[in-house]
């Protein structure tokens, strides 16, 4: 294979503002990534195939730690994997989903995913994001799509508080930005 | 800023949103021999009331559904949403 | 300096912790806890400020946000913030202010001079004066702005840090006086989640400036205990500071909380905009003093009453060492036995009223204090300083007693704070008794409290505050109870009606916005000159139009309206609150959308490979893309001949990922397109490709890009880079809301590929050795797609051209799209590859007249403008087909599309330039088109044009003629406007 070159290799410099730290940032790199669009009957098989149902709540998100489903919309859902399931979990959609209509779309090149982690994280992320993020209406089991800055971006959180931020690849040197600038009045700390 | 209750993701604040203007405005039954008078009222004109509207919405942000909404254009009270295909709601009094 | 004016004992005040602070250029001291307003005081300086317009000499004269007079700047240098209010500004150590609009000095200022002009300056001065002639007005203005005015703005950069943030609450309560404390107490309580937000350093209102007693107890007491209990509940933030700017659409409020001043003088944020969302919003804002109408009545020394009081029971400043209190209420005698109670001499309390039979000045002689009822104030004594007041019978004015004091305390009643209830779309009455503009019915969402809604008795303020707290929580889905506040609040002076607002006129200045220098008279005269409507007399006389937007005058100034014609106050009408409440700096407004995170930069995959290869870069909507690659030296226009020159003679590479790229993919796919676009898709096969042209409903060109067919349900459709976004809310709009019956999805992936175009006759060459699939033209022909891997890469091929070259268009998904990008320029070096940019791109397919949708097409331009007509089709059915057939849309009105050569080879016809048939000199002239390309060919080695002209297919031949602006009028012919390769013999390579 050749090299390969995430979104924010180019942006992941050293210097970083230090000091106490109530916030961390990372870049989880290649996160698989299926986009699967489909209604009806093909919803309930998809089920079949992955071992869960998808949810259809709105702004809920099932699965177990990498692997997980997340509601985008009525006919919509984002599905999560290691980057190196992405081809089996792609070929297991297809067969369950032969002969129904549907589009399951590799988009794992599509977006970035950055994490912010840590006590602060959640005031960090209230300064660019409209969504309520307190846990009484926005926790783990949760997800959504909405705005932080001028980037829209898929917020899911995470266990142990924070969230991750599925960001078109193009914005995520500018959400980068934007978290370490945001971050800086709680100390934030870059993990590599 | 609004508040739009988006029928399927729930209350977001108007920057989430695209609005898409008059809604319910058909276009022509067999529009391809529409009368040319018929065919550029449904092209330019719009009703632009003041008072309750049904209008448009996609929640570009969001789940990217298209959908109506019914608001006041003076007081930009919203009374009701609804999905493409539901009955139209009433307008409000 | 010693503090002169500081009691010995009380006041909120830290005497532990004194303070230096510098006002023009003098050091003084203050103690942690003062403002700016109670240190000067402290240390006896009245004097702060000249007046906007007569450059009269002015004091402080109100608390807080209301205060007119007393704007300074503070800081230095490119920290320096003009217009501060000095009852704002948290005294820090180390700070430094200076008064405005004086020269030389404070107390000698030669602008005074307006002041002895004042006869001539009335209301409308302006307006009657600077008429002409022609231009005049600019000159005028100029020493009109030198003359009149504020502060100065800083030169340099603002150094500080503004931060926005998100909040969300079920109830927001805006105030921390006894009825806020108590709404959020209520709704806390309930479980509620409660956002109290109050503009002073710490919570308490009135309570803080007024000697009351709640259970028997000082009223701060309850305070604190009141505090304490909101910050144990989990689900309320409290936050100082902070200022409710304005009330928007459901629930939205936008505060601004300022930073805790530091010794050092730069904190890690400076200010902070909230942007709440509250379920409810309790205004618990308060009231703000009145003052009252009467001759001289903005000499130093003058001083709202309420103020006066505050200042001794917060700051243990006394204003004055003798006052006079003059008033037209019960409230005024609690700031006269205040004051008393402090030390200072109150020499009389003259009451506007003639029948005193209220408790309160019942209490005030009982104490010894001196009460003239049916008294007024007639005239004021003293420069730069109050000396002394004149008093006199209201009923003979003409009586007066001199009454020596420096500080005299009026009031004329109170003032709610109605402005975010005004925000929200209450409709305010006007309640006779109080004087006073009290909120009507509630607006959705908003519930006000206390004394913003005209209560102004303590112990309604506290059950009132309570209930609406109580109401809110409900409504918020809380369930809750009737508070257990059981509170006691002795108050005497529980009777809120006024008296008259003015005092009788004896032909003194009697302003009425002392920020703006409007007067009585002003409003009279306007009033007699026709202005019947009070918005209408506002503007001409500017009353309430300053900073401080009439917090203190408006209403008296309503009330000489009111008498000048002839009508009622709910008749002559209020002008209308908007936000935001106080002023609020460009910084807080802009937060971190500033510098690099002013708005996104959306790179490319290659971008890098770009930035280190010397890319000149153009912003294209929010991507930022390589314009040119310049050698050390070269200019952008070389570089680009350069560039074009390799991709016609041997292979250029160019980065096209921003292109937008959608998935459509379904059973209904291909008769989904046919319905998008004019011409048909639903005929190609899977395995090629085809330009399509998509068209709004006028007919008019919308978009374009090429399709190909990935199988039999399956497209992989491109749009221009500007147009993604709205293309895909396009198709999802027709999709989601008109043909239901058409079961497609559409999927995104502008991102998911990486996009890299190799051009030029070399092209098979450079990329033969990486790939695996056939390039032969018979195998991959123009207008084919082919999967392959290309550098070991998984790739999709599209045989498409922009240049009229050969080329291949390239896409990988966009981790390898720099890998992709380096292997070209690897396999490309025995070819001498050349990367090109944007500006190549647009002459390689300007030679070949290729459109560019927003170049060639402006939303009036059909397919048949641009000469497609061809590709139109006829068998269908298509968004934008019924229109094409409407009057207008054919004939030789119509603008075609067309080439244009300048008759000087040398010359580039500018863009945009418009087009005449012949030269002319009448104006305006007769116009047949506009240049919408135009650009140095290095391949034609001749300036070229695209222009769309009327008629034009049918002028091939003909001269027109192009007057330039600043330049002379020059001739070009119209001709075809494909300039290169017309046969298409190149694009096989």
């Amino acid at each position: 294979m050749t090299d390969e070159c995430a979104p924010l290799d180019n942006v992941l410099r050293p210097g970083a503002p230090s000091g106490p730290s109530g916030v961390a940032l990372s870049d989880r790199r290649f996160v698989g990534q299926i986009n699967l669009r489909g209604r009806g009957e093909a919803v309930t098989a998809v089920g079949a195939a992955l071992g869960y149902a998808l949810p259809v709540e709105a702004n809920t998100t099932v699965g177990s730690g990498v692997s997980r489903a997340c509601w985008l919309g009525p006919d919509e859902w984002l599905l999560i994997c290691e980057d190196d399931q992405r081809a089996e979990l792609k070929k297991r959609l297809d067969d369950a989903l032969a002969g129904h209509a549907y589009a399951a779309t590799d988009v794992t090149d599509s977006r970035a995913v950055l994490r912010i982690a840590g006590a602060c994280a959640r005031p960090v992320l209230a300064k660019g994001c409209p969504l309520d993020l307190s846990a009484r209406s926005f926790g783990v089991g949760h997800v959504a799509q909405s705005l932080v800055g001028r980037a829209q971006a898929m917020i899911l959180p995470i266990e142990g508080g924070g969230y991750d931020l599925f960001v078109a690849r193009s914005f995520a040197g500018y959400l980068w930005t934007w978290l370490l600038d945001a971050g800086a009045e709680y100390g934030i700390r870059v993990q590599t | 800023m609004l508040l739009i209750p988006c029928p399927y993701c729930g209350e977001r604040t108007e920057s989430e949103f695209r609005y898409g203007g008059e809604a319910h405005f058909r276009r022509p039954e067999n529009h391809l021999e529409a009368t040319d008078e018929a065919w550029a009222d449904y092209l330019f004109m719009r009703k632009n009331p003041k008072g309750w509207h049904r209008e448009r919405w996609m929640h570009i942000a969001g789940c990217k559904r298209w959908f109506y909404v019914v608001r006041h254009t003076v007081t930009h009270r919203i009374s009701s949403v609804y999905k493409v295909g539901d009955p139209l709601p009433d307008l409000p009094s | 300096m010693t503090q002169d004016f500081r009691l010995a004992k009380g006041g909120r005040i830290d005497r532990e912790k004194p303070l230096r602070f510098l006002f023009d250029g003098h050091a003084y001291d203050g103690f942690a806890g003062d403002t700016l307003a109670s240190a000067l005081l402290a240390n006896g300086i009245h004097l702060v400020a000249r007046s906007f317009k007569y450059h009269r000499p002015r004091g402080i004269y109100g608390l807080g946000v209301e205060e007119p007079n007393a704007l300074v700047e503070t800081g230095i240098g490119a920290a320096i913030e003009p217009n501060a209010r000095a009852t704002t500004v948290e005294l820090s150590d180390g700070l430094i202010a200076n008064s405005q609009n004086r020269w030389p000095s404070l107390r000698f200022d030669l602008g005074a001079v307006a002041d002895l002009a004042s006869p001539l300056l009335s209301a409308g001065f302006y307006y009657k004066t600077f008429m002409g002639p022609g231009n005049a007005w600019k000159l005028y203005e100029w020493m009109i702005r030198r003359a009149a005015g504020v502060g100065r703005a800083p030169e340099q950069p603002d150094p500080d840090r503004y931060e926005h943030s998100f909040a969300h609450c079920d109830v927001l309560v805006v105030g921390a006086g006894p009825a806020g404390l108590a709404a959020a107490l209520a709704a806390g309580r309930a479980g509620a989640r409660v956002m109290l937000v109050d503009e002073q350093v710490e919570p308490g209102g009135q309570l803080l400036n007024t000697a009351y007693t709640i259970n028997g107890r000082p009223a701060t007491d309850w305070v604190a205990d009141a505090t304490a209990e909101l910050d144990r509940m989990d689900e309320v933030r409290r936050l100082q500071r902070t200022l409710a700017l304005g009330v928007y659409d459901h629930g939205y409020v936008a505060c601004v909380e300022r930073a805790v001043p530091v010794p050092e003088g730069r904190t890690r944020w400076r200010e902070r905009m909230w942007h709440v969302r509250a379920k409810e919003i309790v205004v618990a804002s308060g009231a703000i003093e009145r003052p009252l109408i009467h001759d001289g009545n903005d000499r130093p020394g003058t001083m709202l009453a309420s103020a006066a009081r505050a200042y001794a029971n917060r700051y243990g400043v006394a204003v004055g060492k003798r006052a006079v209190v003059f008033a037209n209420n019960d409230d005024a005698y609690r700031t006269a036995l205040d004051l008393a109670d402090s030390g200072i001499e109150v020499a009389g309390i003259l009451d506007l009223r003639h029948d005193l039979t209220g408790a309160m000045p019942a209490l005030a002689r009982e104490k010894g204090l001196r009460v003239l009822a049916g008294h007024a104030v007639v005239g004021t004594r003293g420069r730069t300083r109050l000396k002394a007041v004149e008093a006199a019978p209201v009923d003979d004015p003409s009586n007066r007693q001199i009454i020596e004091c420096d500080l005299l305390a009026v009031s004329g009643g109170w003032n709610p704070a109605l402005h975010l209830y005004a925000h929200a779309g209450g409709k305010a009455s006007y309640d006779a008794a109080l004087a006073a503009f009290v909120p009507g019915s509630s607006p959705e969402r908003m519930t006000v409290a206390g004394s913003a809604a005209g209560e102004f008795a303590l112990a309604h303020c506290l059950s009132g505050g309570a209930r609406a707290g109580v109401e809110a929580a409900k409504r918020a889905g809380f369930s809750a109870t009737q508070p257990a506040l059981v509170l006691e609040a002795p108050e005497p002076n529980a009777d809120t009606r006024v008296g008259p607002l003015s005092a009788p006129n004896r032909g003194g200045k009697r302003f009425i916005d002392l920020h703006n220098d409007v007067t009585e008279k002003d409003l009279r005269l306007a009033a007699q000159e026709g202005y019947r409507s009070v918005e209408h007399a506002k503007r001409y006389t500017t009353m309430g139009m300053g900073p401080d937007q009439g917090k203190t005058g408006n209403i008296l100034g309503l009330n000489v309206l009111s008498d000048a014609l002839g009508q009622a106050v709910p008749q002559v009408g209020t002008t209308t609150f908007r936000p935001p409440y106080h002023p609020v700096s460009f910084g807080a407004l802009a937060g971190r959308e500033v510098h690099d995170l002013f708005l996104p930069t959306r790179k490319t995959p290659m971008d890098s490979w770009h930035e280190e290869n010397g890319a000149l870069f153009e912003p294209v909507g929010q991507w930022r893309r390589a314009k040119a690659y310049p050698k050390p030296g070269e200019s952008l226009h070389a570089a680009a001949e350069r560039e074009v020159k390799a991709a016609r003679e041997s292979v250029g590479l160019f980065d096209a990922s921003t292109l937008g790229k959608i998935d459509v993919r379904g059973p209904g796919a291909a008769q989904f397109l046919d319905r998008i676009y004019c011409n048909t898709f639903s005929t190609l096969k899977p395995g090629n490709a085809r330009y399509g042209l998509m068209l709004g409903e006028d007919g008019m060109v919308k978009d374009d890009g090429v399709t190909a067919r990935l199988g039999p349900d399956h497209f992989h459709l491109t749009t221009t880079t500007g147009g993604a976004a709205s293309v895909y809310v396009w198709l999802e709009d027709w999709l989601q809301t008109e043909w239901l019956d058409l079961e497609v999805y559409l999927t995104s992936v502008t991102e998911q590929w990486a996009v890299a175009t190799l051009s030029g006759p070399k092209a098979r060459q450079v990329l033969g050795p990486l790939t695996d699939v056939d390039l032969s033209t018979a195998a991959f022909p123009f207008m084919a797609f082919r999967e392959g891997r290309v550098a070991n890469i998984p790739a999709r091929i599209f045989r498409v051209s922009f240049s009229g070259d050969l080329s291949y268009e390239i896409n990988v998904p966009a981790r390898h799209g720099l890998a992709l990008w380096q292997a070209l320029m690897e396999s490309g070096r025995p070819h001498g590859i050349t990367p090109y940019g944007t500006e190549a791109l647009h002459i390689l397919r300007a030679e070949k007249g290729y459109i560019v949708v927003g170049h060639e097409t402006d939303g009036t331009i059909t397919p048949h403008d641009l000469g497609y007509g061809g590709m139109v089709s006829t068998k269908k059915d298509f968004l934008g087909r019924r229109s094409l057939g409407r009057a207008g849309m054919t004939g030789p009105d119509r603008k075609h599309l067309v080439g244009l050569l300048s008759k000087d080879p040398a010359r580039v016809l500018p863009m945009g330039a418009q087009i005449l048939e012949r030269p002319t000199e009448a104006r305006p002239a007769p116009m047949i088109g506009h240049v919408s390309s135009s650009y140095m060919s290095p391949t034609m080695k001749r300036g070229i044009a695209m222009a769309l002209i009327k008629n034009g297919r049918e002028r091939l031949g003909q001269t027109v003629y192009l007057p330039l602006l600043d330049g002379p009028t020059v001739a070009a012919e119209i001709v075809s406007p494909v300039f290169y390769d017309p046969e298409n013999a190149r694009r096989d390579g």
